[in-house]
């Protein structure tokens, strides 16, 4: 006959109540442990997020397909609409210089525009898919101009001003255009096409292919273009360095548990003297250190979000589950060694205990 | 008789002098006996042959006439008949002493409500009862080790073996602490105690003197 299990259980936690102090700092050092560790994949993850996103609104995975002399095919352009991995194309060819009777002097450049360019430029995705004149946001200032409002050209009839757009991040010069939607039939001057990011590269690459068909000696340029410099997000996320710090984090913890473990380990020869096996001392040293290691990882990882909530933007549901999944190992990890922590300094059988004065 | 050394010598590698030589020695169920001697003539080495911790160089050791070996058995007729009394008392000392008391009896398996019973009983016996719900840590050496006496009479061992329980304690904490171990213990439990004091011994039934590792005289008071 020897322990029962729940009686090992019982123990465990009994030493677990008995040692608050020695219980507490170990708490405090797990929640340390695993909540620096989320925070960091938190800050990181969304310093990344947020990179991300003001890199694809810079336009970062947009490219542009120009012929020389214009003559690029207005309905293959259009067509890219729909196509995996691009997000919008569309077309626009300049119609001209006009000017306002209100503003007399003053040159607005003129543009007919595929409705999908509008998306392409206008990152709010806000402007009206209808009939109207889209203008710059400059030129809707200096003539008092917006949605609702009918617009006339010098030359021209009268026209319904739609939307003002939003074009600084992708095409600054449209400031003071004016664009009349048109069907993509006939020829335009360029046609820009907005891809996902993990598809750019090789749709700009196939770009020039799609339009050799109908037009002839197409260019295909990057709306930005990049350089050794130019930062990429995913590839900056894959080789995080705390990436693989949930194994430091459980190694230090356990360090710590190992020295704990090392003050008592007479208790732990007194445990053995009695005929306690190893395994036996394993599940004690579970009952006592799983409740630590498990709370520890939730008040830690609880901080690690209310500090980055409070200290930086609010993080995202993918940037928080991964940063659970990296603290979440380590807890985990530790979770298996934490038993045999007492077992492993244990000295002191009885023939240990005889000699040991 | 129950538990005998028969020709027993023992010595800590082939080079090193013989610390035990020639040990003829016969303990019957319920007896105490005390080993005295001086230091380094051999008690701590000949009480751990008797409690199965060492396996004598020479000789045999018989269990109700059956020679014990190495094996299994022996330990695990270790864990459940014998316990062990120490010079400097070993607890747990930031648990009370009745957690302390229980200790032994939930290792052999007991269920905790019984445990605590026996436990409780046998803290009276070595007249700490009332101190049951106290940490050990706030027990005198001698209310401590009598907590730790009390954790192995608990178990009703066959034979509880002492090495120098007293040896840290003042005069009148080792007269309460000998009391304990030797004549409040459970009849039917066999005590043999290694010790220096002649007060001690002479509440056993048999004192063995050691000398230059083999006994010399044994006798009863
Ligand atoms: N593990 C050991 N290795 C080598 N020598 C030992 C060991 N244990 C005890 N001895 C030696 O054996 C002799 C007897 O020791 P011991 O049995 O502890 O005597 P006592 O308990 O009477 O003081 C001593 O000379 C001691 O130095
Ligand atoms: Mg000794």
């Amino acid at each position: 006959m020897s322990w029962r299990v729940a009686s090992l259980i019982e123990e465990g936690l009994a030493n677990l109540r008995a040692n608050a102090f020695r219980s507490l700092l170990l708490l405090g050092i797990c929640a340390a442990g695993f909540g620096g560790l989320a925070f960091l994949e938190l800050r990181q993850g969304m310093d990344l997020t947020d990179f991300a996103r003001d890199f694809r609104e810079g336009g970062a995975y947009v490219a542009i397909a120009t012929v020389p002399g214009g003559g690029l095919s207005g309905p293959r352009c259009e067509s890219l609409n729909g196509q995996p991995g691009v997000v919008a194309a569309g077309a626009w060819r300049g119609t001209g210089q006009s000017t306002f009777p209100t503003a007399p002097g003053v040159l607005f450049q003129a543009a007919e525009v595929t409705l999908g360019i509008l998306r392409v430029w206008d990152t709010r995705q806000a402007l009206g898919t209808g009939p109207g004149l889209v203008i710059g946001p400059a030129m809707a200032t200096e003539l008092g101009l917006r949605p609702g409002l009918i617009a006339a050209f010098a030359d021209a009839e009268p026209v319904r001003v739609s939307g003002v757009g939003d074009f600084a991040q992708r095409n600054p010069q449209a400031a003071r255009w004016a664009l009349s939607p048109v069907a993509p039939a006939e020829t335009f001057d360029e046609c820009w096409v907005e891809f996902e990011p993990g598809a750019y590269e090789a749709g700009r690459d196939s770009l020039a292919a799609h339009f050799a068909e109908g037009s002839a000696d197409p260019a295909v340029r990057p709306y930005r273009r990049s350089d050794e410099f130019t930062r990429d997000p995913a590839a900056e996320w894959e080789a995080r360095p705390q990436r693989r710090g949930w194994v430091a984090v459980s190694a230090v913890a356990f360090g710590f548990a190992l020295v704990a473990a090392w003050f008592r380990r007479s208790e732990a020869g007194l445990y053995l003297s009695m005929g306690t096996r190893r395994s036996q001392m394993a599940i004690m040293g579970a009952a006592e250190g799983w409740p630590l290691v498990a709370a520890g990882w939730s008040l830690g990882f609880s901080y690690a979000i209310a500090a980055q909530a409070v200290w930086g933007s609010e993080p995202t549901r993918e940037v928080a589950l991964h940063a659970a999944a990296t603290s979440g190992s380590a807890a985990l990890l530790l979770l298996a060694v934490f038993p045999w922590a007492s077992a492993a300094v244990a000295r002191g059988s009885i023939a240990t205990l005889l000699k040991d004065r | 008789m129950p538990l005998t050394l028969h020709r027993v010598s023992h010595r800590y590698g082939a080079a090193m002098p013989w610390v035990v030589r020639g040990v003829d020695l016969e303990v019957g169920d319920g007896e105490s006996v005390a080993l005295m001697g001086p230091s380094g003539s051999g008690k701590t080495t000949l009480l751990s042959i008797l409690g199965l911790l060492t396996h004598p160089t020479e000789g045999e050791v018989l269990l109700d006439g059956e020679a014990v070996s190495k094996s299994r058995t022996a330990s695990e007729l270790r864990t459940t008949q014998f316990s062990w009394v120490f010079q400097t008392a070993n607890a747990l000392l930031r648990r009370t002493a009745l957690d302390n008391a229980s200790l032994q009896l939930l290792a052999r398996g007991a269920l905790p409500e019984a445990a605590r019973r026996t436990a409780i009983m046998e803290l009276d016996r070595v007249g700490v009862g009332h101190l049951a719900s106290r940490p050990a840590r706030l027990l005198s050496g001698g209310e401590l080790q009598r907590v730790c006496i009390a954790r192995a009479l608990a178990a009703a061992p066959r034979w509880i073996l002492a090495d120098e329980p007293t040896g840290q304690l003042d005069r009148a904490t080792t007269i309460e602490v000998g009391k304990a171990l030797i004549e409040q213990r459970p009849i039917g439990t066999a005590v043999i105690i290694a010790t220096h004091d002649p007060e001690v011994a002479s509440r056993c039934s048999r004192i063995i003197r050691l000398i230059d590792s083999a006994i010399v005289i044994e006798n009863s008071p």
